[in-house]
């Protein structure tokens, strides 16, 4: 009977995974846009209910009348005054811009209602159970909402297919520019889709707030429910988003009477497993997920493992070719005729001069343990750190096209292995690469569950396998659990000789990394990369490798950030898994990246550095201080997507770290082929 | 004159694709732009749709400068275009897509009944995704989208583009009937002798400017072919 009652539970909490999933899949369907805020959405209409509650004394339920059409409001003005600016531009700027608000919600929310957990009280309705037979009995509240779910899905249902509004809708999704010749304001027309998809949301916060406490916090999980929903029943597909809420609902109530700490985790789970099975999700169009499905999921896999080994090999191969061959060619422009010959060039304007102060900077970097005192050495280990990761963050969203919002769980692996490491007396030092590595070969199998989604979705399916990761490591008791643990096999070493040590090993890791990445992007898979972050289809025809060369970029940026994590602890000798895998981590490297250029070698180390600096002055203000970071970043992604170091080049072609190919005839007529900064030029078109 | 493009260059980005264009459009004739590919007639069409900005000159429709209004409220001046490659709506049927031709629609003529019975082969698919049709039925439903918001000026780009020669000879016999109800045509081609066809009066774009212009049966073939190519034979 506990069983039963855990089933009808599960199915009963799909209803408010279905609300919460609804807006994120109508804005994902008309807009193509991954509304990262979309929890935290849900958290703002909780919260205002919560203070219209208090306030006035009034209701929960009343405050739906209020708060829901407040939501739509917003929703509108938000897409009118915000979103629509990212429309039609490459997905980053959506995806940065929506991550920036999520972070400056969550903050704001913080510092207005503290980060004490709040409820909602649904009244006499919210105890009262019905009897379904013999001893199950479930909440009449549980009920009303998988109603309400139905409701809101229904009415979804009808608007898109009857109504004009859905026919504008279905219209702007299919050809948007088409649209505008047939009268159609599209951009209104997204700013009612995402009015809808906000109240949706609302609903699904106020609901769920009366189902469940909240805090500040709680709208990245809002968010990754909503989407494990979607994904799980499969985009397009209005009920599929009911039952994939049911079916996510189901893994959470099992789960967690299996094991009441592990309800959420196998949620990710099931999530996971659905990702591995059936990409395009359980329920889409293509029918119910069936023993062939399975069969066939699990024959890919060895194909798949060979096509890697194999691009393994091939990529050595070209690796040689390329080595080769010079690397400045001489090309006739028209065979056969006198015209005049163009040089190709890898060098930029500044390489030569650049590439020296670089490496006198590496020099002076490296006699500093011997003048400055252990506070500046320790900053300045956290600020390579800072510096690896914006690189790796850069070299998977500015060239590969992949923008992960889940980074920090191949950082918290990093750390937490060198911890178990040195717990089975290994030297730190050696453990710091060998935990790199590991993390390395743990990123391969990730990458496989990753790369079943693209864009906004990739970047939400990374977060939630770092939060999956999250979930084993804090509940693993040899690794301290919860609240973490102790680098104790250091505490026999002279403090200032540790730190000076740490110091030369973070040093020459950093070194490594960007010398790495500069390797790589100059070698042939590194312009099939940029080829790939510009067109993947384009650059697949063209015979780019494009699964391998993805995978390859993902395994550096694991094997940088497991660096990173392992030199983290190496240098404040603690780790804990809230921190560890915290996804401010990867909110601080895009602000990096965003800062000094994505897409440029140059960028990401500017950035974090000029974001150290900020960081050093400013992060006493806390929580404004990350509000105000969240802005910039929504700013910057806007107003200056090629960030500061994109300024610097546009005006000089200065370039530090040249990948590109330069072509120059004799009368010193420079013809740039460098690949765009940034990704995916647009035509300028008419505003509207 | 229902519509004059004035000395209008346009630009993608540092890219200049028209330089100092200039077209008149009489009201109730059919004029053609012809010209290779790269020509800019596209552009020139997407500017008068509103889809480009001129970066120099203007665009005048009846008498009214159009500068500044945004394409989606041209329809309802009386602008409608059939865009290059049908670009229907692949995920609505035939009539969803012809009702959304019609969502800013002036009085006249033309509605769903008036569109089938001009093309009765759509009719018989009319609760079919467009993504299903056939290529002459894709531009018929295309070129009936653009009618069902009855206008004055109506913009065709290439609309012979893809299609057997058969279907393009029954879209321009329906264009003689679109021309009877007084809707003036400006159209863009690549089929040069098509074009002379049903055209009053031609331009010649090269290389985003106009290098010719003419009564269509005043102009010769090799003064086209010049034109048309930039040299001589």
């Amino acid at each position: 009977m506990t069983w039963v009652h855990t089933i009808v539970q599960g199915i009963l909490l799909g209803g408010y995974f279905a609300l919460f999933a609804t807006g994120l899949s109508l804005m994902f369907g008309v807009m193509r846009l991954v509304n990262l805020a979309h929890g935290s959405l849900a958290l703002v209409a909780a919260f205002c209910a919560v203070a219209l509650v208090n306030a006035t004394g009034m209701s929960a339920w009343l405050t739906l009348l209020i708060v829901v059409p407040a939501a739509a409001v917003v929703g509108y003005v938000l897409q009118r005054w915000l979103l629509n600016a990212t429309v039609g531009r490459a997905e980053v700027t959506s995806v940065l811009v929506t991550f920036g608000l999520a972070v400056i919600i969550s903050n704001v929310l913080l510092q207005v209602f503290s980060a004490n957990s709040q409820g909602l009280q649904a009244g006499s309705i919210g105890t009262a159970s019905v009897h379904l037979f013999s001893s199950l009995y479930v909440g009449w509240f549980d009920v009303v909402t998988f109603l309400v779910a139905v409701a809101v899905l229904s009415g979804l249902q009808f608007m898109m297919s009857r109504t004009t509004t859905g026919r504008l809708m279905r219209a702007s999704s299919d050809d948007p520019r088409t649209a505008l010749l047939m009268g159609v304001n599209t951009k209104r027309v997204y700013a009612t889709a995402t009015a809808i998809a906000v109240a949706t949301v609302a609903l699904a916060g106020i609901f769920f707030g009366m189902h469940t406490q909240f805090s500040p916090t709680s709208g990245n999980d809002y968010l990754l429910f909503g989407f494990e929903t979607v994904v799980i029943g499969g985009l397009g597909s209005i009920w599929g988003t009911l039952a994939g809420g049911i079916v996510l609902g189901l893994a959470q109530t099992i789960g967690a009477q299996i094991n009441p700490a592990d309800g959420v985790l196998a949620g990710h789970l099931v999530f996971l497993v659905v990702l591995v099975l059936r990409p395009e999700g359980l329920f889409s169009r293509g029918g119910a997920v069936t023993a062939s499905g399975l069969l066939r999921a699990v024959r890919g896999i060895p194909r798949t493992l060979g096509g890697f080994s194999h691009g393994l090999s091939a990529g050595a191969r070209s690796a040689r070719a390329s080595a080769g061959r010079a690397s400045a060619a001489r090309l006739q422009a028209h065979p056969g005729d006198d015209g005049p010959v163009v040089r190709v060039r890898r060098r930029g304007r500044g390489s030569l001069p650049g590439g020296v102060g670089l490496l006198a900077v590496v020099a002076v970097l490296a006699v500093l343990p011997y003048g400055a005192g252990p506070g500046v050495i320790f900053n300045l280990v956290s600020m390579f750190v800072l510096i690896m990761l914006a690189s790796m963050w850069n070299l998977l969203a500015g060239y590969g096209g992949m923008m992960s919002i889940g980074l920090q769980a191949f950082y918290g692996l990093g750390g937490y292995t060198l911890l178990f490491l040195t717990d089975h007396g290994v030297n730190v030092w050696t453990g710091i690469p060998l935990a790199a590595l590991i993390t390395g070969v743990i990123a391969v199998p990730v990458s496989f569950l990753a790369f079943r989604l693209r864009g906004g979705y990739f970047a939400i399916g990374t977060w939630v396998i770092a939060q999956a990761i999250y979930l084993i490591v804090s509940q693993d008791g040899g690794l301290g659990g919860g609240s973490g643990a102790s680098l104790t096999t250091l505490s026999g070493y002279d403090p200032a000789q540790r730190q000076a040590d740490t110091y030369w090993v973070a040093l020459a890791i950093v070194v490594l990394a960007i010398g790495g990445v500069f390797a790589l992007l100059r070698s042939r898979l590194g312009l099939g990369l940029t080829a790939i972050r510009d067109s993947e289809s384009a650059a697949g025809s063209l015979g780019v490798r494009v699964g391998f060369a993805k995978r390859v970029a993902f395994l550096i940026a694991a094997l940088g950030c497991g660096a990173a994590g392992a030199l983290t602890l190496a240098n404040t000798l603690s780790i804990a898994p809230g921190s560890a895998f915290d996804v401010t981590l990867t909110a601080y490297m895009i602000f990096c990246v965003l800062i000094g250029g994505l897409g440029t070698i140059e960028g990401p180390i500017i950035g974090a550095v000029i974001f150290f600096e900020i960081q050093y002055h400013y992060s006493a203000n806390g929580v404004w201080y990350l509000v105000a970071l969240g802005a910039l970043a929504i700013v910057m992604a806007i107003r200056l997507p090629q960030g500061i170091w994109g300024l610097v080049t546009a005006r000089t072609r200065i370039s530090l770290f040249p990948v590109g190919y330069q072509l120059t005839t004799p009368n010193q007529e420079t013809r740039r082929s460098e690949p765009a900064k940034e990704p995916a030029a647009s035509v300028r078109e008419n505003p509207h | 004159m229902i519509l004059s493009v004035e000395e209008a260059s346009a630009h993608y980005g540092k890219f200049q694709a028209l330089f100092g264009i200039d077209l008149r459009v009489p009201e109730g004739q059919t004029v053609a732009v012809i010209g290779a590919n790269g020509a800019g007639k596209s552009t020139l069409l997407n500017m008068i749709a509103g889809l480009v900005s001129p970066s120099d000159g203007r665009v005048v429709f009846e008498g009214a400068d159009l500068r500044g209004v945004p394409a989606y409220e041209r329809p309802a001046l009386g602008i409608a275009m059939v865009p290059e490659g049908r670009k229907l709506f692949p995920s609505l049927t035939v009539r969803e897509n012809l009702q959304i031709g019609g969502y800013k629609a002036r009085p006249g003529p033309w509605n769903l009944d008036a569109v089938y019975e001009l093309f009765p082969n759509i009719a018989r698919h009319q609760d079919r995704k467009s993504g299903s049709l056939s290529g002459g039925e894709a531009q018929a439903v295309a070129i009936g989208r653009a009618l069902m918001s009855n206008p004055r000026l109506l913009l065709l780009d290439e609309v012979s583009l893809g299609l057997a020669p058969v279907v393009v000879k029954a879209l321009y016999a329906a264009l003689a009937d679109i021309k009877a109800g007084g809707v003036t045509v400006l159209l863009v081609e690549q089929d040069v002798s098509q074009a002379l066809a049903v055209a009053d009066h031609v331009y010649c774009l090269l290389e985003g400017r106009a290098v010719l212009d003419g009564a269509a049966a005043g102009l010769s073939m090799d003064q086209v072919t010049y034109a048309y190519f930039g040299a001589t034979r």
